[in-house]
């Protein structure tokens, strides 16, 4: 009984002894890169960064020939390779980039593909580019003087944005300034006022005028300074470009597939679209509420070179 | 016959009115920051407990002493001290570790003392005792010289060895550590406890045990009542344990008593060997592993005697070059005890421990920038045992301080440092009312926690923080005559943080019932550890501990079951099977990320271990050996908040890097013709890893975001965490040794061992960074020599 154990256990140990011993802490995977972009409604070209999924932590060199990336408009068809480029950022680090000389159109789908030579698999993401919104301005008439005699005045706009894909990411408002006829211009933000709303696509802000009168004035001598107008820009990114808990946290967003619309890779490929609104009130509503017209500064004819520029 | 030792031996003292002690123990407060907190209620509650007892025994007389052996004066543990009267009735106890016996209920008239203890002279007297008498009667026992061979103590066999777990409980004695072949020609009793199923080490390097799912930090690992924060070396045959200094250990790995607390998973409770009260000796040693030494001898004949003991590693300079393998560590300890008798009632001792360690852990081919781990411990303590002469009572009073630090980073520059300290007094009583031995106890401890930790762990406190703990346990031993013999400990600990304004409450329960060769046991008890160690367990060559308190009352809570049965067989053969669950809650692991840092924040997590151990235990003739297997299951379950994002759920349930989940362990030793050889073998199936799908750079995008200008930051495509498996670990070990008495008062004893002896390739861990596989140490072959001057 003594030696049958005896010789299981040897046995037992020169089993184990040859079996095997090897570890490899990277997982096999059929993801072969990382693709990062926003293809952006604003620029004339357009730039994604491929990252080859490597096996080691340090950077590795990577050969561009062997990658290629094609985008294809979904909406008319046209079908575009991107052309490759290394770019070595400031502390030495080296990107793969792509890029493309073209305008992306609101309302355009684009699916982007990535391969590899020598790989059938495709690593690919698609995006919408937001549809342009209806922008209206209400009431034209901004301001009314009220009180018994005259001498208070109230003075308010709605801008609404009509057709939005998802809540503005991003919103600016701004009114501008010229100091001569030929100076630049100067914007000066102002906060984003407290009336808003977004509900089924329809997004509106209730400028308080008044309030951003006195904003303004804290930083700027609005006597020396013609008022040529105010803007509204809404930033906008596509539908699929929305964080986790609506936050852009990078401890949440460094988690390989979250909010990445990337298939066979990871990452992600959005787009962004801005869109504009620019007007001016007439020239009483601008003197009511405190500031100065071009033709106060300029005279007439510095006030014609100054709408000359504005237009 | 002999007589009794010490000048007071066989006095006869009257027992007290109680009312002295309280107005003394009345006068007990403590000090904490912002209050004054008195003691004083719970120490009278605990007399008024006992005090009902002790006027029942008012007319019985009690006997009681130390067993001391004559070759060196220390004491006996196991030797059966009975009374026999005229009947021929018998009743009778044995000594504990400090070689203490009592003896209660003892009617007046004429009794037969007898102390035996194999290997040993009986010793026989005869003694008389009046009512309400309490004497104490030391004796000393001589070594029977007509007895040839190894002494082999029966008594002691009952309560240690390696199937001899009781709910929970494993006693190590020297004898059974010396029984593991290691390195070194002097054992350690590191290398015993990681023999015990259930008990996962991190492995050949590291320095971490786990027990029975506890992560180390939840171990409370004491050494004469001394707190040691981190006592096991880089290499893992070490600790600061050495045999040479050890007396006995008891290991608890679950459903320990009242008396210990502050901890969730395991108590190693460690008792040091005292010098020699009777002659000099001493012992030096060398191997390619460690080299030390060690003198003891009396400072005043069997009164006092010291013991000093020092250890230093010479890794570099000896195993790496025998191996031709970068083995970057270096740790010494150094070991003292006074041990003072100044009478037959009292006994007082003090003890100091320093240990170092200094390390890289990783890869030890890397450049000189490599991070490396330090850490030192520090403790002194006093222990005085006072038999009082009108009580029978053993009273015990511990007072020590311990400190670590702990540094991790680059040498000379550590990004992250830890002292910890603690400063604590606590007194033990047992009274011994007949069959009950009642154990109650009062503590009060101030600790000390400082940490910098480089702007990491970034929910801890790192400021310097003072924790101010007080409490009380009560612990009766009810012994009853069902079967042959049940005993039922019931326990209450109280623990009380008062700046935090926090009390625990702690039920616990012991049970153990002996039926012939049969053994049922069973223990049950709930933990809190408002002191929490905290570290990053994604890295498993990170042994960097911060100590620091809860967060936000979040206090780490354990509840333990274990149940066992042990069976002794004839022919000196024991088995015993154990089963045993742990719920775990408000635990602090490590956040998940995909950034790839060593550190990160901390949050709560639940867990639940569960398992079973089967052990096998054979002594006959020249031969000893033991097999046991465990199975462990460690679940943690943890709600980060980001998880419902990831993986779209609210909770995460993963098994640890240490859900070891099946161990074997086989040890086999055998005399032959004055050589001992040795052979132990371990297996251990595989530690959960992380795998990764690679690398890539991760890129915010927040919005448009400009990609000449962003490269974006490293990033680990993590998978799940812990869903991969390390191969399995298994390791087999021989050693031959022999000790030659070259003079009458010089042995020297000649050791070669093979270490990992088919050379298999275990991992340590596998560094993902670096992709740098980290294995345990490789086939050594080593040869060591000690020389004992008797």
């Amino acid at each position: 009984m003594t030696r049958t154990l005896s010789l299981l256990f040897v046995l037992t140990v020169l089993l184990l002894a040859g079996c095997d011993d090897t570890v490899d802490p990277i997982a096999d995977s059929d993801r072969q890169m990382t693709l990062f972009a926003t293809l952006d409604m604003d620029t004339d070209v357009q730039y994604i960064r491929v990252i080859p999924i490597r096996g080691t932590i340090a950077s590795v060199d990577v050969d561009p020939s062997r990658y290629a990336v094609r985008s294809t408009n979904l909406t008319n068809g046209e079908v575009l390779d991107w052309a490759d480029t290394l770019i070595t950022y400031p502390r030495g680090q080296v990107g793969l980039l792509f890029y493309a000389n073209t305008r992306v159109q609101p309302g355009h789908s684009f699916l982007i593909e990535a391969t590899e030579e020598g790989s059938d698999l495709v690593t690919s993401a698609q995006t919408t580019v937001p549809a342009t919104p209806a922008i209206t301005v209400e009431p034209e008439e901004v301001v009314e003087t009220i009180g018994i005699s005259g001498t208070n005045v109230r003075g308010s706009q709605t801008v609404t944005y009509d057709g939005l894909n998802a809540e503005p990411h991003l919103v600016e408002i701004w009114y501008r300034f010229l100091a001569s006829p030929y100076a630049p211009f100067v914007d000066i933000p102002v906060p984003l006022p407290a009336i808003r709303s977004y509900e089924g696509g329809r997004w509106s802000a209730t400028l308080n005028l008044i309030t951003d009168r006195k904003n303004i004035g804290d930083t700027l001598n609005v006597n020396s300074y013609a008022l040529m107008g105010i803007g509204v820009r809404i930033t906008n990114l596509d539908d699929a470009f929305v964080p986790p808990g609506g936050v852009f946290d990078p401890e949440v967003l460094v988690q390989p597939g979250t909010m990445s619309n990337v298939t066979n890779g990871f990452g992600f490929v959005g787009a962004v679209a801005r869109f504009d609104k620019e007007w001016a009130w007439n020239e009483e509503s601008v003197r009511i509420l405190g500031y100065r017209t071009p033709e106060d500064l300029f005279g007439k004819a510095g006030a014609q070179i100054a709408a000359k520029r504005i237009e | 016959m002999r007589p009794a030792t010490g000048p007071d031996a066989g006095r006869t003292e009257r027992l007290p009115p109680n009312t002295r002690n309280i107005s003394l123990l009345s006068r007990i407060h403590v000090h904490v920051p912002g209050s004054r907190l008195s003691l004083a209620p719970f120490v009278l509650l605990l007399i008024l407990c006992v005090a009902p007892a002790n006027r029942a025994l008012a007319q019985a007389a009690t006997l009681r002493g130390f067993v001391t052996d004559n070759s060196d004066g220390l004491p006996l543990l196991g030797v059966n001290v009975s009374l026999k009267d005229v009947q021929g009735e018998l009743v009778g106890n044995a000594t504990n570790l400090d070689g203490f016996y009592t003896i209660t209920r003892i009617n007046p008239g004429r009794y037969e003392l007898r102390a035996s203890y194999i290997g040993y002279e009986s010793y026989v007297d005869t003694l008389e005792f009046s009512a309400d008498q309490v004497l104490t009667y030391n004796i000393v026992l001589r070594a029977d010289e007509t007895e040839l061979g190894e002494v082999v103590v029966e008594g002691e066999r009952e309560e240690a060895g390696a199937a001899a777990v009781t709910a929970g409980l494993q006693t190590v004695r020297p004898k059974d550590v010396e029984y593991i072949p290691t390195p070194d020609v002097s054992a350690d009793l590191v290398s015993y406890i990681t023999t015990i199923p259930g008990v996962v080490s991190s492995g050949d390097q590291g320095g971490q045990l786990f027990v029975r799912g506890g992560e180390p930090t939840q171990n409370l690992v004491l050494l004469d009542g001394m707190l040691i924060y981190q006592p096991f070396h880089l290499i893992g045959f070490y600790s600061a344990f050495p045999v040479e200094i050890m007396n006995s250990a008891d290991v608890y790995a679950g459903g320990f008593g009242a008396r210990f607390g502050g901890r969730l998973s395991s108590v190693m409770n460690i008792s040091s060997r005292s010098g020699n009260m009777r002659r000099f000796n001493a012992m030096v040693s060398a191997a390619p592993f460690v080299s030390g030494g060690r003198i003891e001898g009396p400072l005043w004949r069997d009164r006092a005697s010291v013991l000093l003991s020092g250890r230093t590693s010479v890794i570099e300079q000896g195993a790496a070059r025998l191996v031709d393998v970068p083995l970057p560590y270096r740790f010494d300890d150094q070991f003292a005890k006074l041990m003072v008798k100044p009478s037959q009632n009292h006994q007082a001792s003090v003890t100091a421990l320093r240990t170092f360690d200094r390390g890289f852990i990783g890869d030890a081919d890397a450049d000189s920038s490599r991070e490396q781990v330090l850490w030192r411990n520090e403790a002194v303590g006093a222990r005085y045992i006072l038999l009082p002469t009108k009580f029978p009572v053993f009273a015990e009073i511990l007072i020590s301080a311990s400190r670590v630090v702990n540094e991790f980073g680059p040498t000379g520059a550590p990004t992250r440092y830890s002292r910890t300290s603690q400063f604590n007094v606590e007194a033990n009583m047992t009274h011994y009312l007949g069959k009950t031995d009642f154990n109650w106890g009062i503590y009060i401890r101030s600790s000390s926690l400082d940490s910098e930790l480089g702007g990491t762990f970034q929910n801890f406190r790192t400021d310097l923080e003072f924790v101010t703990e007080a409490g009380t346990y009560v612990e009766p031993v009810f012994s009853f005559d069902v079967g042959t013999g049940l005993k039922i400990h019931p326990g209450l600990r109280i623990q009380t943080f008062p700046s935090k304004s926090i009390t625990f409450l702690e039920p616990r329960f012991r049970l153990v019932q002996d039926w012939g060769l049969h053994r049922f046991s069973f223990a049950t008890g709930l933990y809190h550890q408002e002191l929490v160690g905290i570290n990053d367990r994604r890295d498993a060559g990170d042994v960097f501990t911060a100590w620091t308190s809860s967060r936000e009352g979040n206090v780490a809570q354990a509840f333990h079951l274990v149940g066992g049965y042990q069976l002794r067989l004839p022919r000196a053969v024991e088995f015993s099977l154990e089963g045993y669950y742990k719920d775990l809650r408000n635990l602090s692991v490590a956040e998940w990320t995909s950034f790839p840092r060593f550190s990160t924040n901390l949050q709560l997590a639940d867990g639940k271990v569960y398992g079973g151990d089967v052990r096998v235990e054979l002594s006959a003739g020249p031969f000893y050996g033991f097999a046991n297997y465990g199975y462990s299951v460690v679940e943690y379950t943890s709600s980060q908040e980001t998880l419902p994002f990831w993986y779209g759920v609210s909770e995460l349930t993963y098994s640890p890097p240490h859900d070891r989940r099946h161990q074997i362990n086989v040890l086999a030793s055998v005399e032959v013709k004055k050589f001992h050889l040795g052979m132990r073998w371990q297996y251990g199936s595989g530690l959960p890893l992380s795998e990764a799908l690679g690398f890539d750079e991760f890129i915010l995008l927040n919005g448009p975001v400009n990609l000449l200008e962003e490269p974006g930051e490293t990033r680990v495509l993590y998978g799940l965490p812990y869903e991969a498996r390390l191969p399995d670990y298994h390791r087999l070990d021989f050693s031959l040794d022999r000790t030659m008495e070259v003079s009458a008062n010089v042995d020297v004893t000649l050791q070669g061992s093979l270490t990992n002896s088919y050379d298999r390739k275990n991992p340590f861990y596998v560094d993902l960074y670096t992709l740098k596989r980290i294995n345990q140490l490789p086939l050594i072959p080593s040869v060591g020599i000690k020389v004992d001057f008797k």
